[in-house]
């Protein structure tokens, strides 16, 4: 029977300093979860469309091509390398802004089934951030068409650019989307602000235009106001781990989009822990 | 006797002011709780349940009732006081907001099973009780959305009543469905309460309290008006809120 079992409170609060913790074991423990509810979000998005999972290539590739004619109506011809960058940006740029919305919403999306089941509420914000992942990484294959028309081998760095370039901007949108879902749950103003955002940093990040483009025009602080991105770094190693060109960009500004990308994961996971179960009050 | 969820000293308020400012403000602790901004759902709730009783809450709509139910999940954490249980707990509530309309049966009983906090290897191993007593059968590798609302129900308290947890809470679940399958998920309901050896459960249904209930509780505005014998507290809830 269940007379050894102790007396528990059900769903303890964590400290400022034990949600990281608490967070990667939830990762571990409920790993059925998660996987059951990143299949779901990839299954609904596409079930009723008949060109289904088709779109994930078909988006990003319409996108860029609107995007290519637009550079080449403001700035004149473009680099040769010009379609491969901007998909890459494209498809970078949008698995950034889908997976932090998703985040920032995590909480309210997710109301009836918090307000009706206790679980971890950290694998709501985590779950669509990897559904995204997935379709970000299968958009990623229509590259393959552009790099053998434009007769673009990768070089070895592929295996550790694309990887990493991916990998920063996901945690980079998990923390801070995690950071401010709290929020979001008691003023929903906080998923507007971030729809914003999204689109406001698609131009201040290298989407349509590239690393070189910028330190060609712009040098000293100019340059260092550019890099504060942290997004900057993401987007140009995927680029590069692609067109298998020399990475420009200084050691120490990778180290910082690396430092940024982990510490906003830290926090954020530090703050929705700590705040998650009081803001359920305001769902 | 053990205790099986014990609820000391319980105080919960829900915010009514939606303002991301004041919200920032109370949540950094800055602002006092006035209780003019603030809704009291539970004042001062002390309860105990004993291991291996069926407790009943009974009250009018918005007493606490679901309230309490969920802080006793872990839903809610209260403001004031703490609540410790036993074992897991299950809550049997709105039994379909787990399921997806794009999935299939299937791949439903593998999502809600795992939102309920069961494993994998438990979720196979129940498929098959799961498609025999939902009724589904060839629907049951269809999406959803091809289902009757009276096939999603029945999928709903099939998975939900699957799995016997150590204190099952249930909320109303009772009245899905046709009648012949009203009569058969209360029947499983009910052996479900009969298996797990702690269950609180709310409901309007007086005449199923009076058969299972081994003690009622009669929550009135937030607190426990009365607690002991079923009839005894049914009588004094009809002697505060007014006669049928």
């Amino acid at each position: 029977m269940s007379d050894d079992l102790p007396l528990v409170e059900p769903n303890p609060s964590v400290s400022i300093f034990g949600g990281p913790r608490r967070f990667f074991e939830t990762m571990y423990n409920d790993a059925y979860l998660i996987r059951n509810l990143a299949r779901r979000d990839i299954k609904s998005r596409y079930s009723r469309a008949i060109i289904g999972f088709g779109w994930t290539f078909l988006e990003p590739l319409l996108l860029s091509i609107v995007y290519y004619a637009l550079f080449t109506i403001l700035a004149g011809r473009p680099d040769q390398l010009y379609p491969l960058h901007v998909i890459t940006g494209v498809i970078v740029w949008g698995h950034f802004g889908k997976s932090l919305q998703a985040s920032v919403g995590s909480l309210t999306k997710g109301k009836n089934l918090i307000k009706q089941v206790y679980f971890p509420r950290e694998i709501l914000a985590v779950s669509p951030v990897i559904a995204q992942f997935c379709i970000s990484c299968t958009s990623l294959l229509a590259v393959i068409p552009i790099m053998i028309y434009l007769d673009v081998k990768p070089e070895w760095q592929i295996i550790w650019m694309i990887p990493l370039g991916l990998f920063l901007s996901t945690i980079l949108a998990i923390g801070v989307g995690m950071l401010v879902a709290p929020l979001n749950a008691i003023s929903q103003d906080v998923q507007h602000l971030f729809k914003f955002i999204v689109r406001a940093g698609f131009f201040i990040s290298p989407v349509m235009w590239t690393y070189e483009m910028a330190s060609d025009r712009a040098s000293g602080e100019w340059l260092d106001l550019v890099l504060l991105n942290p997004m900057v770094v993401p987007i140009t190693l995927v680029r590069k781990g692609l067109d298998g060109s020399e990475l420009t960009i200084p050691g120490n500004q990778i180290g910082y989009s690396i430092t940024f990308a982990i510490s906003a994961l830290i926090i954020g996971i530090s703050i929705f822990k700590y705040y998650e179960a009081r803001v359920v009050k305001y769902l | 006797m053990n205790n099986a969820v014990e609820i000391n000293d319980v105080a919960l308020h829900f915010p009514k002011e939606r303002g991301l400012f004041s919200g920032i403000l109370s949540l950094l602790g800055w602002k006092k709780k006035s209780t003019e901004k603030s809704y009291i759902a539970l004042k001062n709730i002390s309860l105990n349940v004993h291991q291996g009783e069926v407790l009943g809450i009974i009250g009018r709509n918005g007493s606490g009732k679901s309230t309490l139910l969920r802080v006793a999940a872990g839903i809610y954490q209260p403001d004031q006081g703490n609540v410790k249980v036993r074992g897991q707990t299950s809550l049997l509530a709105g039994v379909r907001v787990g399921l997806n309309e794009h999935l299939t049966g299937r791949e439903n009983v593998h999502l809600y099973g795992s939102i309920l906090g069961h494993s994998q290897e438990t979720m196979d191993s129940m498929m098959d009780d799961i498609i025999q007593f939902s009724e589904i059968e060839e629907f049951f590798d269809q999406p959803l959305r091809t289902y009757s609302s009276g096939m999603r129900a029945r999928l709903g308290i099939a998975i939900a009543s699957a799995v016997e947890p150590e204190i099952l809470l249930i909320d109303e679940v009772l009245g899905v469905g046709d009648p012949q399958f009203r009569e058969k998920s209360k029947q499983r309901i009910l052996s479900l309460v009969k298996s797990t050896s702690t269950v609180v459960l709310v409901s309007h249904s007086f005449a199923l309290m009076r058969e299972i209930c081994d003690r009622v509780a009669f929550i009135h505005e937030g607190k426990i008006h009365c607690i002991g014998d079923p009839t005894e507290s049914i009588r004094t809830y009809y002697e505060i809120t007014g006669k049928e």
